[in-house]
């Protein structure tokens, strides 16, 4: 479904050039859900917004079912690939309710039954019809969060990315929006990119996942030897302890 | 007061006023006390008050902040009866605080030696230039920071955030206060960038016995840092207890948050999702 | 009358709006609270408001002719019997003139206002959204305008066209789009990295409707606050031109000329001058209040 080669993805910077991805190599079956794990710096990220089309890319090739990214990017392309950022103060327009937020993907493409799609959307991520009206100042971390998702799906995407979707959330709504990930990616049958620098996070929604660092990937996985601990590179280790807790040093009861 | 209890709050309240002026209170009660060289983490979801706790301590609620307490107490002395002036010597020197990000905590437009300098020089005024210098750098490298002398003359922006935050550390614990207060230290780094920094914590903290209360809400990372944990919602303690006894905790808020975060090994197909009992965040106490 | 007062707050400020309309009353109704809360802003804002009513029905009022001069009745204090701000050098009832005056000094800032936000808008909202050359010629286009000193040009533009207002509006408004298109573009170079625009190209927005829906209505109201505060500017400029004998013609009452005329009879009749000199005051301060007070409003950390 979704095959990216040999990507590099090239920043300009003030004294030169700058390699956000130097080269990665991946590939998503249908109805996968895959992680992309790293730290800041790793290029997760970039990897996620290139597969957009946001971002341009300076080597290699991606493809997401028919489409071959190119240099032009047409709109039936758009209705396929949707994505949910890491900030929900900042992806929802603050000028908008959440009514205009839901229509606004719908006017765009054109499609019909606003009302009927939009309060279909609002039940679906578990946000009643009160909501409907409400603008995004009025809404809670979480809350914003599930209208994103709702955005997202309510073109009736195939694939969705989502780039660190609860970092910026507490636990417990964490819980909630990985739950309701889980059920929508049953229910619709989607294809998921879950980019995220929590193993455990990881753990719960993926499948397989790509460790990466300093733009390239340096393990690929399947889920199963992550959570039985059989890793064969260091760093992916390292990753793995640091998500048990910090281990205390003995104090010298000197 | 007990010989080796460093801090005592008692009866901690917090209000806020609106623009109507309705009072909105965030902290509604909060009592700790800390012994001498303790770890004690307090646990809490976005407004619930965690960060508000610590800052009452040091004195950094904003203006607009209605607060009052039955007493607040650091290793005699009495912080509410104090002074101004006098509170603002004990911080620094008895009582000091690290705080989540190190790009707004440090200061942009100052080198990391002129910082080291105005916070050293309080604590040491005597010292000439050339002395304070190496203070400096002794400092950093206390830190296990690399190349001090490069790090000293940098600027925050230059630094990364685990730099940064063993910068603050140098600044903040060298000199051994006894109580230190740290607001989420390590939020904003990752995961592995943590781990080091919370290394330098601790070996900082246990070589002068500093008091530690740590704010965060992580739990699992409480658990793991700290002897004793509070766990604060809707602005009062609902847990108190042992670190290694959390895992068999009462309250049912304690442990919706301890099943909340997925587990690596054996995660359930849902994740139980705390069921907010309304009576946690109402105006009297349940 | 009281439960109906109720029922119309709880109705506007409900957590759970049921239409479009309601919300967006709802959010009109918490942004005028916050507005009013600060009394000066309603200071300003009532000052205005009295200002316009006064220019609207200045003409139906029952006051002097303010171009009428009685030569016998010249230069009578404030609070004389039928002359209550006094009257000029040529015998011209100061309040009948200053009411009328205070026609032309609003149409001059509001034309001035009118015509060069939008502008200044479009300019800058294009430059930072387009970027690259786009940008670079815009950019050098504001810098040539705001290279130009205002009572030069309008001198130049009163040596060449005439003097009068439609001249002064003009000279004013070329020299004061500038700061407004700088400022619009900066905010757009900052909300151009915001997540939502990168959703609206993902849905597949148009570059045109992510400029006109999304960026120039954020842009809007740090421009609008701006103008407002500017205003006092634009107003004091109107009467300088007005005072050099650029703007307003005699026997036009337009407040600066009559600063400008009152100046030779300033010891003996200090009223002449100084009253519409308050007037202008009185009005500059307002506009700044209410500026003032829409800034707090439309602050984003409190969901403006």
């Amino acid at each position: 479904m979704i095959e990216v080669n040999g990507v590099q993805v090239r920043f300009k910077t003030k004294t030169g050039f700058a390699d956000a991805v130097r080269s990665a190599t991946f590939h998503v079956d249908e109805g996968e859900v895959f992680g992309l794990v790293g730290e800041s710096g790793s290029g997760k990220s970039t990897v996620l917004r290139a597969l957009t089309g946001l971002v341009p890319i300076a080597n290699g090739s991606m493809r997401i079912g028919r489409h071959t990214l190119g240099k032009h990017i047409d709109r039936a392309f758009r209705r396929e690939v949707q994505m949910v950022f890491q900030d929900p103060y900042g992806s929802l327009y603050p000028r908008f309710t959440v009514d205009q937020t839901l229509r606004e993907p719908l006017t765009i493409n054109g499609m019909d039954r606003h009302d009927a799609r939009i309060l279909d959307a609002l039940r679906e991520v578990g946000l009643g019809p009160a909501f409907r009206f409400r603008y995004a100042h009025q809404l809670s971390g979480g809350q914003r969060q599930r209208v994103a998702i709702a955005r997202a799906l309510i073109v009736e995407p195939r694939v969705l990315l989502l780039d660190e979707p609860t970092s910026a959330l507490d636990v417990s709504v964490q819980a909630e929006i990985l739950n309701l990930l889980r059920r929508l990616h049953r229910e619709r049958r989607l294809t998921m990119i879950l980019v995220s620098h929590n193993m455990a996070v990881v753990g719960f929604l993926c499948q397989r996942v790509a460790v990466m660092r300093d733009g390239e990937i340096v393990e690929q996985l399947p889920i199963e030897a992550v959570r039985e601990q059989n890793v064969a590179h260091e760093y992916t280790r390292s990753l793995l302890l640091a998500t048990e807790g910090y281990r205390r040093k003995a104090v010298d009861p000197a | 007061m007990q010989a080796d209890t460093l801090c005592e709050i008692d009866n901690l309240r917090i209000a806020f006023e609106g623009h109507d002026g309705t009072l909105t209170e965030a902290v509604r009660g909060i009592s700790l006390t800390l012994a001498r060289g303790e770890r004690l983490g307090i646990v809490g979801e976005s407004g619930s008050g965690k960060s508000l706790t610590g800052r009452a301590l040091l004195g950094l609620l904003p203006a607009s902040a209605h607060w009052s307490a039955d007493a607040m107490r650091l290793d005699n002395n009495d912080l509410l009866a104090m002074r101004p002036k006098e509170r603002r010597r004990l911080c620094g020197t008895q009582m000091s605080m690290i705080l989540q990000d190190p790009k707004y905590s440090l200061n942009p437009v100052m080198t990391v030696a002129q910082q080291m300098r105005e916070a050293f020089g309080r604590q040491s005024p005597k010292l000439n230039s050339k002395a304070m210098r190496e203070r400096i750098v002794a400092a950093l490298e206390a830190v296990h920071i690399r190349d001090p002398q490069r790090v000293a003359d940098a600027y925050p922006h230059e630094l990364s955030g685990g730099m940064g935050q063993r910068v603050m550390i140098a600044m903040m614990v060298s000199s051994g206060p006894q109580l230190l207060i740290a607001d989420e230290p390590t939020s904003a780094l990752d995961v592995l960038v943590s781990m080091q920094v919370l290394s330098v914590l601790d070996e900082m903290i246990a070589k002068h016995n500093t008091g530690l209360i740590f704010i965060s809400h992580d739990l699992p990372l409480v658990m793991s840092f700290c002897d004793r944990v509070l766990v604060m919602v809707g602005g009062r303690v609902v847990e108190t207890c042992a670190a290694r006894d959390l895992a068999h905790a009462q309250h049912p808020y304690t442990r919706g948050l301890l099943a909340a975060s997925p587990p690596l090994r054996n995660p359930p197909d849902e994740l139980p999702v705390l069921q907010r009992d309304p009576a946690w965040f109402a105006e009297v106490a349940p | 009358m009281k439960p109906q007062s109720k029922e119309w707050r709880a109705w506007l400020l409900t957590d759970t709006p049921a239409s479009r309309k309601q919300a967006a009353l709802g959010l009109a109704y918490r942004r005028w609270r916050r507005f009013a809360s600060n009394p000066l802003s309603v200071f300003g804002l009532v000052i205005l408001i009295l200002m316009i009513v006064f220019a609207a029905i200045g003409p139906l009022l029952p006051l002097h002719d303010p171009l009428r001069q009685v030569l016998g009745d010249r230069l009578l204090p404030p609070g004389s019997p039928s002359h209550w701000f006094g009257t000029d050098q040529l015998g011209r009832d100061i309040l009948a003139r200053l009411v009328i005056g205070s026609r032309l000094t609003l149409s001059i800032a509001i034309l001035v206002v009118v015509l060069v936000v939008p502008v200044g808008l479009l300019i800058g909202t294009t430059a930072g959204f387009c970027g690259g050359f786009v940008d670079t010629v815009l950019m050098r286009l504001t810098d040539i305008a705001l290279a130009f000193p205002k009572i030069v040009l309008a001198l130049a533009f009163a040596a060449a066209l005439g003097p009068g207002v439609i001249n002064a509006v003009i000279a004013i408004s070329i020299t004061a789009w500038p700061p407004y298109a700088r400022l619009a573009r900066a905010e757009t170079l900052r909300l151009v990295q915001a997540d939502f625009i990168h959703v609206a190209r993902l849905q597949g927005a148009s570059s045109m409707r992510i400029l006109l829906r999304y960026i120039v209505p954020l842009c809007s109201s740090s421009v609008i606050v701006r103008a407002t505060l500017d205003m006092a500017g634009i107003i004091l400029t109107v009467a300088g031109l007005g005072f050099l004998g650029l703007g307003a013609q005699p026997p036009s009452p337009e407040w600066g000329f009559m600063v400008a005329s009152g100046r030779g009879v300033l010891l003996d009749a200090w009223w002449v001058a100084t009253i519409p000199g308050i007037a202008i005051l009185l009005v500059s301060l307002a506009f700044n209040l209410l500026g003032d007070g829409l800034r707090d409003v439309f602050d984003p950390r409190q969901g403006g």
